[in-house]
């Protein structure tokens, strides 16, 4: 709960704190769960299809599939990673880490971000 | 001893695989060149004993999604017979992208094996603004670190003496820390899989374990529930139900806890010199992954490959029918007429030598093949026809097999084991027998060259006959269309799955790697040509020679002393002599076992316009297609066709007549013969494989069956319009 505070006294437009936050606290469910609530409340997440190009997001979390979201997790596409969108459409391209990956509709739909 | 070679796609395990072994292996620069286990032994191992260095495909995991992924897996933990476990993992890292390839790191860290770390393309991190300090990851992991640059053989003898002092050291112990309601239940599940004699209590259990319970539906999940039973499963759920209510999400936990430590250790490890720069290879994808431009470079780039295959090779096609001629003459004049001098001159120089005419082709369309492989452009294909797969039912995926089929449609089958959904897998396989690979390109050369006029088009831009090569090209791949719609909703119906795939770093092409693919194939080229053709153009020779039956040359002898005491000039007493001859020959030819057979099929293959030496020589092709033209040049050279002004095959064929006198070829025959080429499935490798990948016979006798109805039926429908347009 302290760290909700935490966040809630956070500048609100300074989103690259609540990445910082989100980054730290990767590893902690409770910790998500209650930024989840928080950033309902603000409204500042979006799926990945809705990135433009030369964005980057982070991601909160995915809502597909175990098999997806277990193929999407172990390719790197896990909570606090940053991507970045290269060429939006079906399939889009995005860079995260030092890699491009192309992701059909679908998983575009599926992951859950949060925009820089 | 054995070593493995185990890491991300395209991260050089092949390439380090020839450096250390000096075998040569296919590279190339897209996920799933290598879909199986490949074997060679180290080069220096200073007075051990052997090591043999497996190579294997790339995983980004250890739970296996796709058939090449469950061959990592059947090789790591030791099973399946022959395939011992390996003694030591060489865990092959990308160092330019170090992050996302310590995932699977920290995954092999855990099998109990001694492990090594080869961080291949230190020269790319560098350029690309990292240092990278091996020493410290060598710290974090517990394990040997060896920087390598396997293009360049830079690190091979470091990674060498390496292997050989981790052989015996202990397994490494570190590696990140699961959340406490995780390890509970990882325990408790280890200990019922021990008492309900799952089997090899070792060290890997634990990883094992890990993988069935976080990866639900997963390869080993399905494998040990076939074995321990439903129990398993019930289990398994139980288990899962109380990780998510300890608030823990089971796909992600494992991902999460591995990525955070690895996100704690890198900062250690990599620096960045110089702040982040677009890489050469972003700038090109802003093009080529373009979605109208990409699209454009690539039919670009198609049709420039199919016209220079037609126009680069014509002069040198030339040339070898020309030697071919040659060779027939001396043959003639050396050898005592008979049957001897038949089998040299018809079966052996007319039959094979008409096949090995293309080599040139197939060389040209190898090295354009070889070199988008390997400049990293496959994989480009794949990402920018997604959409257009959508029509088949398919992913983006499935193109990179489909465009391999091009050349030859085995290696293409192969490749689908990088393809996760089964049912997509099936599909791409039974459409990738209808790609026009090289060894149709025998057919179009020869019929092309033959009937197709070389009128310019669009200005001159491309000649009518590369556009006929294209349209041929095209048929097959829009027959497959619907193929692949009704084989998805019908025998193997399943949703579209969404397309994920790693783009990798362009890269120039290595000349060394081009030309060796090019090599290989020619040389593969030419073994069939000297075997399996050769062995088919003896039997279609044998067949058309006997019984050969004295009563004709008698018959025909009778003719010729008449011919001679009509008592004409010398010039018409030749010109009638020749016509004796030919008659001759192409009395012993519809008189021997094979016209027999050729004159009662004849009926079936009429209405698409061929006579029965087309319909012979297209049965006769079953093993292989380009057999189709080593018959034909057997045939008609026996029929004594092939006379003394006709230069090579070609001209042959432009001569060949009914029995009325009417010439059998024209362009419709022409096109249909080209078009049921383009369909049928004479091809016995393809069919073998297609068994050996889907593991039963019905899949490859469906495949012959439909792609047979098709080709006859398309043929047909070629040949009927044809003959009323032209």
């Amino acid at each position: 709960m302290g760290r909700t505070k935490f966040f809630k006294q956070a500048p609100r437009d300074s989103r690259g704190t609540r990445l910082a936050i989100i980054r730290r606290f990767a590893i902690q469910q409770s910790e998500v769960d209650s930024l989840g609530v928080a950033m309902k409340g603000t409204a500042v997440h979006d799926r990945l299809s809705g990135m433009k190009t030369g964005e980057t997001a982070a991601i909160i979390s995915i809502a597909a599939s175990q098999a997806s979201a277990k193929r999407l997790a172990d390719m790197g596409f896990v909570r606090g990673a940053l991507v970045e969108m290269i060429r939006t459409g079906r399939p889009c391209l995005v860079r995260i880490g030092a890699t491009c990956v192309g992701l059909g509709a679908d998983h575009q739909r599926s992951i859950l971000v949060l925009r820089t | 001893m054995s070593v493995a070679l185990v890491g991300n796609p395209n991260t050089g395990k092949s390439t380090l695989f020839n450096a250390l072994t000096g075998y040569r292996q296919r590279i190339g620069n897209y996920p799933g060149t290598t879909v199986e286990r490949r074997a060679g032994f180290l080069r220096n191992v200073n007075g051990r004993a052997p090591i043999e260095v497996v190579d294997l495909p790339g995983a980004y995991s250890l739970a296996a999604r796709a058939a090449d992924e469950a061959i990592v897996l059947d090789v790591l933990l030791g099973r399946g017979g022959e395939d011992r476990r390996p003694d030591l993992i060489i865990s092959v890292v990308d160092a330019a992208n170090l992050g996302r390839n310590l995932f699977f790191c920290t995954q092999l860290l855990e099998l109990g094996v001694p492990l090594v770390v080869a961080m291949n393309m230190m020269d790319l991190a560098e350029s690309s603004g990292v240092r990278i300090n091996a020493p410290a990851l060598a710290e974090e992991l517990g394990v040997l670190v060896v920087p390598v640059v396997a293009t360049k053989q830079i690190g091979i003898d470091a990674l060498e003496k390496a292997i050989i002092d981790s052989l015996d050291a202990p397994c490494s112990d570190h590696c990140p820390s699961f959340p406490v309601c995780v390890c509970a239940e990882l325990d408790g599940l280890c200990h019922s899989l021990a008492d309900g004699g799952a089997g090899e209590h070792h060290r890997a259990s634990r990883i094992e374990a890990m993988q069935t319970l976080l990866d639900p539906g997963g390869y080993h999940e399905s494998r040990l529930v076939k074995r321990c039973g439903r129990g398993l499963a019930e289990e398994l759920a139980e288990r899962r139900r109380r990780i998510v209510s300890a608030g823990e999400s089971v796909a992600e936990v494992e991902a999460r806890v591995r990525y955070a430590w690895i996100e704690r250790v890198l900062p250690h490890v990599v620096t960045r010199v110089r702040p982040r720069r677009r890489s050469r290879s972003e700038v090109a994808d802003r093009l080529l992954t373009h979605r109208v431009f990409g699209l454009a470079v690539f039919l670009l780039m198609m049709g420039m490959c199919f016209q220079s295959v037609y126009a680069w090779a014509s002069p040198i096609m030339d040339a070898i029918d020309g030697a071919q001629k040659a060779l027939g003459g001396f043959f003639t004049e050396v050898i005592p007429a008979g049957a001897l001098q038949s089998l040299v001159v018809s079966g052996v120089v007319a039959g094979v030598g008409a096949v090995l005419a293309f080599l040139p082709q197939i060389l040209i369309l190898f090295l354009f093949l070889a070199i988008l492989e390997d400049c990293g452009y496959m994989a480009r294909t794949a990402f920018l026809l997604d959409r257009w797969m959508g029509l088949f039912g398919l992913n983006g995926k499935s193109f990179i097999p489909l465009l391999s089929s091009f050349a030859c449609a085995v290696p293409g089958i192969m490749s689908t084991r990088s393809i996760e959904d089964r049912r997509d897998r099936f599909v791409t396989i039974l459409i990738a027998p209808l790609m026009s690979c090289s060894a149709r390109l025998p057919v179009y050369v020869l019929l092309i060259g033959a009937f197709i006029p070389a009128t310019p088009l669009l200005g001159g831009l491309i000649g009518l006959q590369s556009a006929t090569l294209i349209a041929m090209y095209f048929v097959g791949a829009a027959v497959a269309i619907p193929v692949a719609l009704i084989l998805k909703r019908t025998v193997l119906k399943g949703p579209a799955q969404s397309f994920l795939m790693e783009l990798p770093t362009y890269k120039w092409p290595s000349p060394r790697i081009v030309l060796y693919r090019m090599y290989e194939q020619g040389k593969a080229f030419c073994v069939s040509a000297g075997t399996l053709i050769f062995a088919v153009a003896i039997v279609v020779w044998a067949l058309g020679y006997y019984p050969h039956p004295a009563a004709i040359a008698q018959a025909h002898l009778v003719e010729r002393e008449a011919a001679a005491q009509a008592g004409v000039s010398a010039e018409a007493l030749n010109t009638r002599l020749a016509e004796i001859g030919r008659n001759e020959a192409g009395e012993y030819l519809r008189q021997s076992f094979l016209g027999r057979m050729g004159l009662w099929i004849e009926p079936a293959v009429k209405p698409l316009g061929w006579d029965w030496r087309i319909g012979t020589a297209a049965i006769a092709s079953f093993p292989a297609r380009e057999v189709v033209v080593a018959t034909m040049g057997t045939i008609y050279n026996l029929g004594g066709e092939q006379d003394e002004t006709s230069t090579g095959l070609r001209a042959t064929l432009r001569g060949a007549t009914w029995p009325d006198g009417r010439p059998v070829y024209n362009v419709a025959v022409a096109l249909s013969i080209m078009v049921f080429f383009a369909l049928c499935c004479q091809c016995g490798a393809t069919l073998a494989t297609i068994k050996r990948e889907m593991h039963s016979w019905a899949w490859p006798v469906l495949t012959f069956t439909y792609m047979t109805v098709l080709a006859y039926v398309a043929a047909l429908a070629t040949y009927q319009i044809a003959i009323r347009l032209v």
